[in-house]
């Protein structure tokens, strides 16, 4: 396994967030993480990625414990992550930006700088290398963030609801990105709210639910899933634990 | 044991005058997200109003504190309008800059008309200057700016909780955006705000003349102490204004006892550690430290 | 050595700027003969020096340090004890200091830096005075004067001199080595994740960058040359006192003159210095006579607007410009485009 994650509960105050969530990623897979608004996903995110220690549980990566390590120990290790809000260096062009993450495991500035440009044009940002952060469409800045992350050379990258705010044709777009991922054998822990999206890509679903995992298995199983079903239907007409997740 | 006590006492008397001294930046902190490092010369001006209304006309500065706010109101709405608005949505450096210089530009203003003189007056005829308090001498002004300091404090919190336009400035300073979308305007509060902040700080820099001296740059310390109080206190809350103020007071006052040398140090010392340990204050909003307005 | 230079980002003009640079600090105090201008020189150099010291922790790492008033007193207060009391030259006193102020830098570092933005300005103004406060305290416990003079006797291993072209040489040597150091950390790795942090905190870790360990590099290099920079202050005025060398006045300009130029950037600091420093010294001349302290009034007003005007300095302004410049003739090319 490459990511496992075991017992993990985390608590705000009263609210427990996530609750006793067992789950885990083998290397090469493309794991989609899905549920209603307020299930609990980002935090679960938010602490794989070392945003914040969990109440209980572990979180393992490759062997080594994660849990509550600063992102920075982690995205050495080999994971790394996107944000669902671009974090741009806004100072920088896209090349100067993509550097930053090339400077993990090239101190040296020609071959950070080769590294750059070619995850940039793996990426599709290519011809958009000088152009100043600040510039970028949603969508591009969506793409400097996973640019930016795989400049680390990770193992396994998280993406955090890449698609939110990308129209359809950005989707598609985004869809490709994640399968050129894929046929690099890179291993993905997606976060996602457009279901469509994740049917298409995914290898295997996770389902939260209030904090619960309620299913886990192979796209198809999980949508004819009785709970998951429930789940989304009812969240639809209770909105009360919408800002939860927030 | 008596020790203990008279300087608890006078240290919350101290600590009531820091509060009211603190209340204003505190105020505008919380609602325009501006750090007014000119904070100190403005507690300043009202000193000097103090002194002059008392030195020209014979008013003094407690009976004189109507004057002192209706005047610091309006220079309050002027230094917005005139400088701040330019500066409201912009990187904070651009805002720590923009009060620095007018910091510089008043500190001078005052050396240029009043001299660097220290000055101070006296309200209380001679035999009234300390009241007499179950064996304790308390000195007769500390104890007025320490009504001053609680009725006005109490008076703001009243202002923020009931009123229409309490709640509509409540609103502003926890979120811009909501608040706009609800109708209020936000330039209309961020006026209102500056005024009433520099006029709190204007009344604060009356009623402390006759226990402090007036000079040009008396404003470095007194920003610095007015930062402590609301750090200590918590950003954004005015009732940790209150605790913020009497605490440092009363630690001020202890600390000057032991160590006489280290009394001007200590609250910065303080604030130093505080800040390592609790940075969000006592009783502040959790997080408002790390905001950087972009 | 090429492995060495392969960290940097090189471009072709880079020899032109330090061509230009060293020209102006060797060549500038021989031709200035007039005592005033030679005065104003020293001063800006050594400002700028300082600025570009203040401008890699405040600018580069977007960590606006009030405090560096502290550096300039220790560095001054460090070598001119060793010298009136143990006789050690200053160009040794010079980096006792600077080591001293880098271990105070590694001290304040771990509250200050739980802070961001005005916060940490304010906890790094209020240890600038915490420090000033201390050794006047500590006064009473150890025989010191209130100011302490450098003994006017010239030579070399003393670090004084007789005519104000050697201190111009001196400052320009200083200043060179800053904005060599800065410039050097600016186009490596370093620089770029200093950036990095400056714009966006949660991008930079996620980036793999750990954050604190490049703030404090940044931090105790600057506290470094801030702290040799105020050695140099003391030699040349060859009297200090707490309230000359430790006074926020310094902590204000500094930050100011990097702003005013151009925060971030390399040349902007001491731009900023060529600014600040004449037109306070002119002001002077014109308003000093006519009331005391009318000059720094006009000098806060023209602050506040040059603030106000140019967010970014006058580097920034100029590139706002050109951009909106180059950015339309752009829109023109990219109409006719096909899409």
């Amino acid at each position: 396994m490459m990511l496992e994650v075991t017992s993990l509960t985390m608590r705000f105050g009263g609210l427990v967030a996530v609750n006793d969530v067992n789950m885990s990623v083998s290397r090469g897979e493309i794991l989609g993480l899905i549920g209603p608004n307020g299930a609990g996903k980002t935090t679960l995110f938010n602490v794989i990625a070392g945003v914040f220690p969990p109440s209980a549980g572990t979180v393992s990566f490759n062997g080594n414990r994660i849990e509550g390590k600063s992102p920075d120990v982690t995205c050495n290790l080999g994971l790394a992550r996107t944000f669902q809000i671009p974090q741009v260096f806004t100072s920088m062009t896209v090349l100067e930006s993509i550097s930053v993450g090339a400077f993990l495991r090239h101190r040296n500035f020609a071959a950070a700088r080769a590294k750059a440009t070619e995850v940039a044009e793996r990426i599709g940002l290519g011809s958009r290398l000088e152009v100043p952060t600040s510039s970028l469409t949603t969508a591009e800045r969506k793409r400097l963030e996973v640019a930016r992350a795989l400049t680390t050379e990770p193992q396994m990258i998280l993406l955090d609801e890449v698609m939110a705010g990308l129209n359809h044709t950005e989707v598609n777009q985004m869809l490709e990105l994640v399968s050129l991922l894929r046929d690099d054998g890179m291993t993905v822990l997606f976060v996602e709210h457009n279901l469509h999206a994740v049917m298409k890509i995914c290898d295997r679903i996770v389902v939260l639910d209030h904090g619960v995992k309620i299913a886990d298995g192979l796209p198809k199983e999980v949508m004819e899933d009785a709970g998951v079903v429930t789940a989304y239907l009812g969240a639809a007409v209770s909105s009360d634990q919408e800002n939860a997740d927030a | 044991m008596d020790t203990l006590i008279q300087l608890i006492i006078s240290g919350a008397l101290l600590g009531g005058v820091y509060a009211l001294a603190a209340l204003g930046l505190n105020l505008i902190f919380g609602v325009a997200k501006v750090i007014n490092f000119a904070h100190g010369e403005f507690l300043m001006l009202g000193m000097y109003a103090g002194y002059w209304l008392m030195t020209l006309t014979g008013i003094n500065p407690y009976y004189g504190a109507p004057f002192i706010a209706v005047a610091f109101f309006l220079l309050g709405a002027v230094f917005y309008l005139g400088i701040m608005r330019f500066t409201i949505y912009r990187p904070e450096l651009t805002q720590v800059f923009v009060t620095l210089g007018l910091s510089i530009a008043l500190q001078n203003l005052a050396l240029m008309f009043w001299q660097a003189d220290y000055r101070t007056i006296q309200t209380m005829p001679q035999g009234m200057s300390s009241l007499q308090l179950g064996g304790m001498h308390l000195p007769t002004d500390r104890v007025i700016a320490f009504g001053f300091a609680m009725v006005i404090l109490i008076a703001v919190i009243i202002f923020l909780r009931k009123t229409f336009t309490g709640r509509a400035i409540e609103a502003v300073s926890q979120d811009l955006m909501a608040a706009q979308l609800m109708g209020i305007n936000p330039q209309k509060i961020f006026v209102l705000t500056f005024g009433l902040g520099i006029a709190i700080t204007g009344v604060a820099g009356g009623v402390l003349i006759p226990s402090f001296y007036a000079f040009p740059s008396v404003g470095t310390f007194f920003v610095l102490v007015a930062f402590v109080v609301v750090v200590l206190g918590g950003l954004g809350s005015v009732t940790g204004t209150i605790v913020g103020g009497l605490g440092l007071g009363i630690i001020e006052t202890l600390g000057g006892y032991v160590a006489p040398d280290l009394k001007e140090a200590l609250p910065f010392v303080l604030l130093i550690l505080l800040l390592a340990i609790r940075p969000h204050g006592l009783l502040g909003i959790k997080g408002a430290e790390k905001e950087t307005l972009k | 050595m090429s492995r060495f230079l392969g960290y940097f980002d090189w471009k072709r003009t880079d020899g032109l700027w330090f061509a230009v640079l060293l020209a102006a600090a060797f060549a500038l105090p021989h031709f200035i003969e007039n005592d005033y201008y030679i005065n104003v020189l020293v001063l800006v150099f050594l400002y700028a020096g300082m600025a570009s010291a203040w401008n890699i922790i405040g600018g580069m790492a977007g960590q606006f340090s009030l405090g560096h008033t502290a550096f300039v007193g220790i560095g001054a207060y460090t070598s001119t004890l060793l010298f009136n009391y143990v006789g050690v030259s200053p160009w040794l006193g010079m980096i006792a200091g600077g080591l001293l102020s880098m271990l105070m830098a590694a001290l304040i570092a771990y509250p200050v830096f739980r802070m961001r933005g005005v916060f940490f300005a304010m906890a790094t103004l209020a240890f600038g005075e915490t420090v000033r406060i201390l050794l006047m305290a500590s006064r009473k416990y150890v025989d010191m004067p209130y100011g302490l003079s450098i003994n006017y006797d010239p030579g070399f291993i003393r670090m004084v001199f007789e005519d104000r072209s050697s201190y111009a040489m001196l400052t320009g040597a200083f200043l060179i080595i800053v904005t060599i150091f800065a410039f050097g950390l600016s186009r490596s790795y370093i620089g770029s994740y200093l950036r990095a942090i400056r714009d966006s905190e949660e991008a930079a870790v996620a980036s793999g960058i750990p954050m604190r360990k490049y703030k404090m590099i940044a931090f105790l290099i600057s506290a470094f040359f801030t702290s040799i920079g105020g050695t140099l202050l003391a030699q040349y005025i060859l009297y200090i006192e707490p309230s000359s060398v430790f006074s926020t006045a310094i902590s204000i300009d500094l930050p100011l003159m990097a702003l005013l130029g151009g925060i971030g950037t390399i040349a902007g600091p001491v731009i900023g210095a060529v600014i600040a420093l004449p037109l306070r010294d002119i002001l002077l001349e014109t308003f000093g006579q006519s009331a005391p302290g009318l000059h720094l009034v006009i000098y806060g007003i023209a602050l506040i607007v040059i603030v106000i005007v140019l967010p970014h300095g006058l580097l920034g302004g100029v590139k706002s410009i050109r951009e909106r410049f180059v950015s339309r003739s752009h829109a023109r090319s990219e109409r006719e485009e096909p899409k």
